[in-house]
């Protein structure tokens, strides 16, 4: 698909390798955020990626919403059903949530894929987005549009999302919550408050990303989102499980490894290599370093 | 029950016997007899094609009870075992033509020593990670087989037609005097015999000291490996066993549908095996038949009352309205693991206990006066 000849051509893998990255991150962004603060492997973020898309369908093109209001409203639904899920579902788990949380979470994600294609049918939608697949030159390399914004808009929910992280009193809690969950609750931090907010912005972010998946060439909106959410489960252990600037660069590194397998890998590695390669990534890298690039080592043992 | 029991803690008791009483060494005899009479003088195919879905599944299903029941560990890779295993079959039983006396336990080698690979990653992965990188062999593997044409015929998938005669018996056509039996009732025997294996290894494994070390290492490792259990055996012998037993149970389903497609390998498939172990019990002996033949029954049910259930479209739907069977499935799976982990963790197994005691109590209470003993812990 890709012309990978010379140097324009690695340019050109190059940036739809950060662009796929980008949406990586931002998918492992949402893992990150729920584990760090409840402990919990929320493998329902897959069925938060799909179900924002299609909100996010829904709101722009059956209740005819402008665009940036419709994602607004699907990411404030998507969020609720988050908060919802945690503290009707999750945290009634108690103390051996763990493991019990990551397989009752694989569970609503089962539960979701479901639902959503009983609502919205199995065809792919068009999302109607505002970004159109025009590219614009920069000498050799063509960017289209759509990967302008992907790499814009994550960029900008991660200086968001770190900003808020790091300077606001709810960001510190869930900073401290992360750090170490009983010693912060001691504090008085609400644990209840912290998961909510993590499923919360799990949500949202899980919107986003959903959404900018559902743009790329060929995609839409389709029951399949999910999975592709899942694709980004091996850039978080890249990351490290419990480190928010992990995911980031974890989702880079795949995005990038991914392109540059779809155009340099040989024909005798057959078809679907590129998207195995994530997770040879990851294999090589846990024997090597086993807690990650940028994780803490305390998760390993937990 | 075991009233003698009463002041030990009764799982380490019970844990050490094959069978406890007279009681249980009956069923298991009717268990036995049941395995060939049920198959042979069952006719109807509907019934029969859940007898086998279920044989098959249970097989697979009493492996990761093993690793997740037993030992603890948390795999969303079984499918990828299942996967070695029915090629395994379909390499040496279809393509090279080994009788079913070697294929079968080819395909158990075959499961084991892959589990034997994976196993030593869950020594340094734990939770998390493990399930992680269980997810990444179900990719890897729908990958390799996708290309590995000769073996597995490509994307398009392959026709399977395995030999099954064992001995005098043919398991495509079970023959006893002048009575022929159909494909679907010889299977059944065959399918049903190896569960009784199957729950014969993973008994007896789970009452030795390989299996107690698997126990002491899901309850706790540190104090696991301070008495000297090696957390590394303990791991690796349960990733082993249960890989050995999915494989058999791939090759088994390979050759019971008789065509399959490395897509069939898929995450679905592992979160139906997940389903299964946690429906039916973990860690106990039945959980996983049990949970294999109630849970298994599903989308055999919605398929066979499509018309009579709300939301659920007959045939292959082009419309895009309603839910196939398949995705009915996913549904109720996604929604019993999610019901039975929040009310009852322990499964069926134990709604059967509880069941069982209740009936026992009021039973007590009317029949005579004797006072309960305490112990109603277990």
């Amino acid at each position: 698909m890709l012309a990978a000849s010379g140097v324009s051509g690695f340019l050109q893998l190059s940036v739809s390798g950060i662009a796929l990255g980008a949406l990586y991150g931002l998918v492992a962004l949402g893992f990150v955020i729920v584990l760090a603060s409840s402990g919990v492997l929320n493998l329902m973020h897959g069925g938060f990626v799909l179900l924002g898309a299609y909100l996010v369908y829904n709101a722009h093109n059956t209740w005819g919403l402008p665009f940036p209001i419709a994602v607004l409203v699907a990411a404030a639904m998507c969020a609720a059903v988050g908060v919802l899920l945690e503290g009707l579902v999750v945290r009634r788990l108690g103390s051996h949530a763990h493991l019990a949380g990551l397989l009752v979470t694989l569970g609503l994600l089962y539960v979701t894929e479901p639902l959503v294609t009983a609502i919205w049918g199995y065809d792919q939608l068009n999302l109607g987005d505002p970004w159109a697949l025009n590219t614009i030159a920069l000498g050799d390399v063509r960017l289209t549009e759509r990967d302008i914004a992907v790499i814009s808009i994550t960029a900008a929910v991660f200086a968001g999302f770190f900003a808020l992280f790091r300077f606001s009193e709810l960001g510190v809690a869930m900073r401290a919550a992360a750090s170490d969950r009983e010693a912060a609750f001691a504090q008085g931090i609400s644990p209840r408050v912290v998961m909510g907010v993590a499923w919360g912005v799990a949500g949202v972010v899980g919107t986003l990303a959903g959404l900018l998946l559902a743009t790329a060439a060929g995609g839409g909106v389709r029951p399949e989102l999910a999975q592709v959410g899942l694709a980004a489960l091996p850039a978080i252990i890249l990351g490290g499980l419990d480190s928010p600037i992990g995911a980031v660069v974890g989702g880079l590194v795949m995005g990038l490894a991914q392109q540059y397998a779809a155009g340099y890998a040989p024909d005798w590695l057959g078809q679907g290599f590129s998207e195995v390669m994530p997770y040879l990534v990851m294999t090589l890298l846990l024997l090597l370093r086993p807690h990650g690039l940028f994780g803490t080592k305390a998760v390993r043992r937990a | 029950m075991a009233a003698t029991a009463a002041r030990l803690p009764a799982d380490y008791q019970r844990g050490l016997t094959l069978c406890r009483g007279l009681i249980q060494r009956l069923a298991l005899g009717v268990f036995l007899v049941a395995i060939i009479a049920v198959p042979l003088n069952l006719t109807n195919a509907f019934w029969l094609s859940i007898l086998n879905i279920a044989g098959v599944f249970a097989v697979g299903t009493i492996g990761m009870n093993l690793l997740s029941g037993y030992a603890g560990q948390i795999s969303i890779g079984h499918a990828f075992f299942l996967s070695v295993g029915a090629y395994t079959a379909i390499a040496l039983g279809g393509n090279h033509g080994w009788p079913l006396a070697l294929w079968l336990p080819a395909s158990a080698l075959a499961g084991a020593v892959v589990g034997g690979i994976v196993g030593p990653l869950a020594l340094r992965l734990r939770g998390p990670y493990l399930v992680i990188v269980s997810l990444g062999l179900v990719f890897t593997g729908i990958y390799i087989f996708k290309n590995w044409r000769s073996v597995s015929g490509g994307p398009g998938g392959v026709a399977v037609d395995l030999p099954l005669t064992l001995g005098p018996v043919d398991f495509n056509q079970i023959e006893i005097g002048n009575t022929m039996y159909r494909r679907d009732q010889s299977l059944a025997v065959l399918v049903w015999a190896v569960v009784a294996v199957a729950l014969l290894v993973v008994r007896n494994v789970a009452r030795s000291r390989s299996g107690r070390a698997m126990q002491a290492v899901r309850d706790n490792e540190l104090a696991a490996e301070l008495v000297g259990v090696s957390l590394m055996g303990a791991k690796v012998a349960a990733f082993v066993v249960s890989g050995a037993l999915a494989a058999v149970s791939g090759a088994l389903y390979a050759t019971l549908v008789q065509f399959v497609s490395p897509e069939a390998f898929g995450l679905s498939l592992s979160v139906q095996f997940v389903t299964f172990a946690v429906v039916g019990g973990l860690a106990a002996t039945w959980g996983p038949v049990l949970g294999a033949l109630v849970v298994g029954l599903i989308p055999q049910m919605v398929d066979r009352y499509a018309e009579s259930i709300p939301f659920v479209e007959g045939g292959a739907g082009s419309s895009g309205v309603g839910l196939t069977v398949a995705e009915f499935s996913h549904l109720a799976y996604g929604g019993l693991l999610v019901i039975f982990l929040m009310t009852e963790p322990a499964g069926l197994v134990a709604l059967g206990r509880r069941a069982a005691r209740l009936v026992r109590r009021t039973s007590h209470r009317h029949t005579t006066k004797v006072h309960e003993p305490s112990g109603g812990t277990s």
